[in-house]
């Protein structure tokens, strides 16, 4: 009976951990935002050379096209009656601002996706 | 020497441990808008280009409801103890109760935009206050070719 609850006990109590990490799209980072010039790249080079646009948003007879990419990394681990879970999103995004003739007037974009990080709940792993 | 009840109270605590779950949670997603670069923007004067070159590329851009855009930066980051609780009502059938709290409350901050991409107003705060509804796109009359106006009145 001794040796039934030890064996009990050690997997109740035996910790477990996971490792996620989900992406969506295709990171931006090296894609070449850098070498669009406002005033002079069209819609149509925009989409030629990055594909289609994750969204388009109409703005009057303005536009604006959203590129993203997203990276989820969770880790946890796993007790008997506690668990301990973190999750850590960042994403790449790029707007790209088109006028009524569809010639890039503004752009801006972030490259953040690599920063997640896999933590256990405890750390804080970044300092923003 | 373990006795019986001390071997059923261990059962028990396993069948326990199946439905009642504490958890001890961070949930990081998205960097925060710093404070300090938001003092820097001077509505009726900052321009577009200067708010992407400091915040990056927004989260989502909206149509305003009179005229011009907004831009949305936005974050949720919570670290929180929940409780789960499952409870089996019937054979296949369970309920299920969540006492977290971490819910959608993405912080955030919006700033508003004229027609010629100069900042009008800047807001903080919960997304969900800020960004009121969604916004369909307006209506454009073919015929008015030359006015940047749209059909909608606010």
């Amino acid at each position: 009976m001794q040796r039934l609850l030890l064996v009990l006990a050690l997997i109740a109590l035996a910790p477990s951990c996971f490792l996620s990490r989900e992406t969506t799209n295709v990171p931006l980072r090296d894609a070449g935002f850098g070498q669009l010039v406002p005033g002079t790249t069209t819609a149509r080079e925009v989409v030629e050379q990055f594909g289609a646009p994750n969204e388009i948003v109409q703005l009057a007879k303005r536009s604006a096209y959203l590129y993203e990419f997203d990276q989820r990394k969770a880790s946890g681990l796993v007790l008997f009656l506690i668990n301990f879970i973190n999750t850590d999103v960042r994403q790449d995004r790029a707007w790209l601002f088109f006028g009524e003739d569809n010639v890039l007037t503004h752009y801006g974009t972030t490259f953040e996706a690599e920063d997640a990080r896999y933590a256990m709940p405890w750390f804080d792993i970044h300092d923003d | 020497m373990m006795t019986r009840s001390a071997f059923v109270a261990w059962c028990a605590a396993l069948l326990v441990s199946s439905c009642v779950q504490a958890q001890f949670e961070r949930n990081n997603q998205l960097r925060p808008v710093v404070e300090e670069d938001l003092l820097q923007f001077v509505p009726g004067e900052t321009k577009l280009d200067d708010c992407l070159a400091v915040l990056g590329a927004p989260l989502f851009v909206r149509e305003r409801q009179t005229y011009g855009a907004e831009l949305a930066y936005g974050w949720f980051h919570q670290t929180d103890w929940g409780l789960s609780v499952s409870l089996p009502v019937a054979e296949n059938v369970s309920a299920s109760f969540n006492y977290d709290e971490l819910d959608e409350k993405l912080r955030g901050v919006v700033l508003l935009f004229d027609e010629d991409w100069t900042l009008e107003v800047v807001r903080t705060g919960y997304l969900r206050d800020l960004v009121a509804r969604e916004v369909t796109p307006a209506y454009l009359d073919p015929s008015d070719a030359g006015s940047g106006d749209h059909g909608r009145s606010d």
